[in-house]
């Protein structure tokens, strides 16, 4: 075991024990563990194979970006069953005693992966070796097979449930990202200030780094009290394992906790998320036992586990030299510090005594050349060479089981990328750091450039003051900012804040020399980059890239930034380059002969980091409606079809008929008895005020002004191009007062559309929407007046109640309104009435009906009807370019009017051939396949139309439909259409309408007595 | 203050809207006083609350019994098509939902983007602000009233959302996790 004693501090609970099988063996740990920090504690050091070479490797950060870590995990106690999970994390997921865990992408186990011959094969598989060897066609799909076989990941559990996963809103003054030193100092001053501040990390425990970057000694007292502080502040709300996957414009943050997504909308967002420790680049470099320094610490400090027994430090900075002696002070033999640098910066002078001071060597210069393995296949022996100071090169070599790199940061900065930050190379501490920020975003700590302890807590602290100034909290407190926030020092040498308060505040970012961490010199070596002959030396671990392909890339002229990764695909494994974008910059500057700033940072997107489907799955919500009379047609059978948000009864089921019987019977009863069917889904918008009329003639294409009290007028709505975008029925209830519908899908957003005219006309008048309160029905059909008149006292007689009229009156005792219209083509009205009445009275009418053989028809026998009658339905027989002038529809039109929306567009469109028209059309006899909607017309070759609507008509016993075509083909006496398999179907053209042309049969000219007429 | 959350169906409510340059002072008349901004909402001593929607645009209800009394004679003023000049009748048929409990905020915080919690402070027992906005993807209007037993959120939507109300925040409620 590599348990070590005792840490304070640490996450592990050791009184309980949780054992887990892994890779088929059973290994123990501490509750509190990870998979990994279990796994080294059992001395299991390969705990993953690489992506591409299949090559073993171990822990490099313990921070979530192991991506060679990633393990396929069976909970097998799971509720509901056993389940498997892909791609967890070993480095930060909890251990589970139910868990049953094995490395993805090995084929015979993490020890034996026979894939590892791939590792052998390497120079065969060169950077860009997907492109150059998969473009052809015909060997593809075999290719992608073997190499979905060979390089794929975890396996997806079919068996899974669906989890839900619900998304949340909050709301907060101010978000703090990151609760490491900087981030704690910033939440809690700007809770000082009265601010309600949300404090999110991805890790258990509040502190970051400022919990494992110990020296050898305790955590800093003011890193302690800071959490303290944090935890127990009234205005602050600590989110533990949460992480912010991007940043959206206004303040917009999505969190990314357990089970769920939270949508933070703050008022300023202070994002603190540090950096990431980067690897050297040379050969060997990812060998299991090759970490970073953070990452050993992490595993020291959090778990008590020592991840070597002898360790060398690689660095180029003094967080190596900390490093250095947090392994002395745990008991780990430290061989010494392999120092990148001539020699130390002048700060460092005392810590640099301190180490020495514990026994431990020193060598300035160092050039590491391979680190090797042994057949454990972990590290066992690094060879480095060292120049200058000690006199000429020099090689050397060690028997080690650790080398800790710790030789440069790259700042977390893609929320801040993602926000729209400028960011600056300092070369002082060889980093991006933010010159300009957006209004309300800040940064500070070791994102914003600043590394020493003492300085991260100014900054969070000023950084916290400015955020919460800029969500608009003040002061709160008379005495001076630094004396009430735990840790704060005086001694900082930090600047100000990067964040600004509004755009013409700019972020002051730190410049150049008078940079506060520049005074204590780089945190980042330029160039921690050494070729080795044999290669292997590996710039980004997620996809196996070393030196040679980023410098064959660039040969191949992939030679800026954004072109490289795709080529190379660096950085685009799953830890999005957190450990491999600065390199292959740095290495194509060096390329380029140009500087890293220049070369530029390739973009950063959403998401920073992976996020599970589950959760951005979520619980979504999508709107359904029903009408007052849902329950109604349940009874009736009625088998349901969305229409917009709203569920419609496509027709009734009967259990004597199929469901084209069932359709026709629809059909037949209004034709010759009764029908009803219900329309509440109908927009309805009542006009009031005296510039009602006004307001229609302007809105609408028809004439309203002119239409008398108690009548309808169909009217079309058009856009700014004269493009047909609704239609629908408009109701004169009385001078300054109308009522009038629109189609099912657009009530809403014509509804919004008229309330923005409205304002814009300035025209006095009142708009009401109605269409959820009210309900609508039509009663349609020969026997439709007698079966409405035994329920109303309205004079239903041609003379008092005319086609097109409209009256209000009781039925069955509840007062309507009842519009005489004919959109299926018998005399029909169509009853608008309070939504909560309209069960009473649906009831009551198809009681009255019962001897008419009064029947509920659904939608699409009212397709059919109304297609017998050749009315349009908008969407349908009309497209995105369809003006009322190509459906035959210019009677509806009135250009005389002073202004309408769309007239401008249709009086250029008049002198214009038409572009298209639509026609009717009727099936001959004996066609074998029968065309569909949106089927072709096809003349000469060329695609001259398509068919809009179809139906089997029960009536003319005979498939008739609408088509759009172009002009000419309507004066012809046929169309060709095209159906599957590329057969033409010939139609002949018919006038429209198939029935009833001249309308008797609606305006009740004896109606009753007269035959159908038709043109089908 | 409950526990969880309790979801009170009031749609049955006496209730009735208007609106027009002349709603306020026809309003008066039949004794609602109404907020004297847009955006606001009244309870009066017997029960009426009275929400401004707009500049004269309003929603009356009765939140008991008594009120009832002197809703209806408005809504029944209105009824016709002789409605006084200036004052257009809305007919309201809302899904009207009462949420309270220890953990509405929990429900809101799945079910709305808009932050409540400055709408909760600045209401009273008896007036506050009214948000327009959307819940479960729905256009609804809300207030909220501060009890002696705790905040009382009043939702109105259009009563065709009526059954996907019911399912959704049943299942939410079902499952509902800690807030954040």
């Amino acid at each position: 075991m590599k348990r070590i004693d005792p840490v304070p501090g640490e996450w592990i609970d050791r009184t309980r024990r949780v054992g887990f099988m892994f890779e088929g063996r059973p290994v123990e740990g501490f509750q509190g563990d990870t998979y990994s920090s279990a796994l080294l504690a059992n001395d299991i050091h390969v705990l993953g194979r690489s992506f591409k070479y299949h090559r073993p490797r171990g822990v490099l950060s313990a921070a979530n970006h192991d991506v060679n870590v990633m393990f396929q995990v069976e909970h097998s106690a799971q509720a509901g069953g056993s389940r498997s999970v892909p791609n967890v994390r070993g480095d930060v997921e909890p251990l589970r005693a139910d868990a049953n865990i094995t490395v993805v992408n090995t084929s015979g186990g993490v020890e034996r992966d026979r894939m590892a011959m791939m590792d052998r094969f390497s120079r065969f598989l060169p950077v860009g070796f997907y492109y150059k060897a998969f473009h052809s066609k015909r060997t593809f799909p075999r290719w992608e097979r073997m190499i979905r076989r060979a390089a794929g990941l975890g396996h997806v559990d079919p068996r899974a449930t669906r989890r839900p996963t619900a998304k949340r809103y909050a709301h907060t003054d101010v978000l703090v990202i990151g609760a490491g030193p900087s981030g704690l100092a910033a939440a809690v001053e700007a809770a000082e200030r009265g601010a309600q501040v949300l404090l999110a990390d991805d890790t258990a425990r509040p502190g970051g780094s400022g919990l494992y970057t110990r020296g050898g000694g305790n955590v800093d007292r003011r890193v302690t009290e800071l959490a303290a502080a944090a935890l127990a502040h009234p205005r602050i709300q600590f989110l533990a394992q949460t992480f912010a996957s991007g940043y959206y414009a206004d303040l917009w943050v999505p969190l990314v906790a357990g089970d769920h997504l939270i949508k933070v909308r703050a008022r300023a967002v202070v994002v603190a998320q540090g950096a990431f420790e980067q690897p050297a680049v040379f050969r060997g470099n990812d060998l299991p036992g090759v970490m970073l320094a953070s990452g050993a610490q992490r595993l020291m400090y959090r778990y008590a586990v020592a991840p070597a027994s002898r360790v060398a430090i690689l660095t180029a900075n003094s967080e190596g030299y900390l490093a250095a002696l947090d392994a002395k002070a745990r008991g780990l033999d430290v061989l010494g510090v392999l120092d990148l640098r001539e020699s130390v910066h002048e700060s460092e002078t005392r810590l640099v005594e301190t180490v020495r001071a514990r026994g431990i060597s020193i060598r300035y210069g160092v050039q590491p050349v391979e680190a090797r393995a042994g057949a454990d296949h972990r590290l066992s022996e690094i060879e480095f060479e060292v120049t200058a100071r000690d006199g000429g090169p020099s090689r050397h070599r060690w028997m080690v089981d650790g080398l800790w790199m710790s030789v440069g940061f790259a700042p977390a900065n893609q929320l801040l990328h993602q926000a729209g930050a400028r960011m600056r190379f300092d070369a002082a501490i060889q980093q991006f750091v933010p010159e300009r920020l957006p209004p309300g975003v800040f940064a500070c700590g070791k994102v914003a450039g600043y590394f020493d302890l003492a300085g991260r807590l100014t900054n969070g602290r000023e950084t916290g003051a400015a955020a919460a100034e800029h969500a608009g909290v003040g002061p709160t407190r008379s005495s001076s900012t630094s004396s009430s926030v735990p840790g704060s020092t005086s001694s900082s040498t930090s600047g100000g804040a990067l964040g600004s308060t509004s755009s013409s505040a700019p972020g002051a970012g730190a410049k150049g020399p008078n940079h506060p961490r520049a005074a204590r010199g780089s945190p980042s070596h330029e160039y921690p980059i050494f070729p080795h002959p044999k290669g292997k030396e590996f710039v980004d671990f997620d996809e196996d890239l070393h030196l040679r392909d980023i410098a064959n890339a660039f040969q191949e002229g992939f030679d800026s930034s954004e072109l490289l990764k795709r080529y190379s695909t660096v950085g685009m494994g799953p830890s999005q380059g957190k450990h491999s974008n600065l390199n292959a910059m740095r290495v194509l500057a060096r390329l380029r002969g140009e500087s890293v700033e220049t070369v530029g940072a390739t973009t950063s997107r959403p998401m920073f980091h992976p996020v599970p489907l589950s959760h951005l799955a979520g619980r979504a919500f999508y709107p359904q409606r029903r009408t007052a009379l849902h329950s109604e047609h349940e009874a009736l059978g009625a088998v349901w079809m969305p229409a917009g948000d709203w569920q419609r009864p496509e027709y009734y089921a009967r259990t004597d008929e199929a469901r084209k019987a069932s359709i026709e019977a629809e059909v037949r009863a209004v034709r010759t008895g009764v029908g009803l069917i219900d329309v509440g889904t109908l927009g309805k918008i009542e006009a009031h005020g005296a510039g009602a009329a006004g307001f229609l003639d302007r809105a609408y294409a028809g004439q309203f002004s002119t239409l008398k009290v108690g009548m309808t007028r169909y009217g079309l709505l058009l856009d700014e191009s004269g493009v047909i975008v609704d239609d629908g029925v408009i109701a004169r209830l009385g001078d300054e007062r109308f009522y009038f519908t629109t189609t099912t899908g657009n009530s809403g957003s014509l509804f919004r559309e008229f309330g923005r005219l409205a304002t814009w006309w300035r025209l006095p008048v009142g708009l009401v929407n109605l269409t959820g309160h009210f309900s609508a029905f039509n009663i349609a059909g020969p026997a439709a007046r007698a079966v409405l008149a035994e329920l109303t006292p309205v004079d239903l007689s041609q003379a008092a109640f005319p086609y097109l009229g409209v009256r209000e009156g009781e039925v069955a005792g509840v007062r309507c309104r009842l519009m005489r219209v004919g959109f299926v083509g018998e005399i029909g009205y169509e009853i608008h009435l309070p939504a909560g009445d309209a069960t009473t009275v649906w009831r009551a009418l198809m009681r009255a009906g019962e001897r008419h053989g009064i029947r509920a028809f659904g939608v699409e026998a009212q397709r059919i009807l109304r297609l017998e009658k050749g009315h349009i339905i908008v969407g349908q027989d009309t497209d995105g370019l369809t003006n009322p002038l190509e459906i035959n529809a210019g009677w509806a039109v009135r250009m005389n009017k002073p202004f309408f929306v769309g007239q401008r567009s249709l009086r250029i469109l008049e002198s214009r051939p038409l572009r298209q028209q639509l026609v009717g059309f009727k099936l001959r006899d004996g066609s074998a396949a029968r065309p569909k909607e949106s089927h072709l017309i096809i003349d000469a070759g060329r695609i001259a139309g398509r068919v809009t609507s179809i139906v089997e008509s029960p009536t003319l016993g005979a498939t008739i439909g609408l088509a759009l075509v172009d002009p000419d083909m309507a004066k012809r006496n046929e169309l060709h259409i095209r159906v599957e398999r590329g057969e033409e179907v010939v139609v002949t053209v018919v006038p429209l309408p198939f029935y009833d042309a001249p309308g008797a049969r609606q305006r009740l000219e004896e109606a009753a007595a007269s035959p159908l007429e038709t043109t089908a | 203050m409950s526990a969880g959350v309790v979801i009170d169906v009031v749609s049955g409510r006496g209730r009735v809207g208007c609106k027009g340059p002349g709603a306020p002072a026809w309003l008066e008349k039949h004794g609602i006083t109404v907020p004297d901004a847009p955006n606001r909402y009244a309870i009066d001593s017997s029960g009426v609350l009275s929400a401004r929607l707009a500049t004269s645009e309003f929603l009356i209800e009765a939140t008991n019994d008594g009120a009832a009394s002197v809703v209806e004679p408005v809504r029944r003023a209105l009824e016709y098509a002789d409605f006084p000049q200036g004052v257009y009748p809305v007919l309201r048929q809302d899904f009207v939902l009462e949420i309270s409990g220890a953990e509405a905020a929990g429900l809101f915080n799945q079910t709305c983007a808009v932050d409540l919690e400055p709408v909760a402070r600045q209401s009273t027992a008896a007036d506050g602000p009214v948000i327009m906005t959307s819940m479960i993807g729905v256009s609804v209007v809300l207030v909220c009233q501060q009890l002696s037993e705790g905040r009382r959120f009043s939702v109105w939507s259009d009563p065709s959302y009526s059954a996907y109300f019911h399912s959704q925040l049943l299942a939410i409620v079902t499952d509902r996790g800690t807030s954040p």
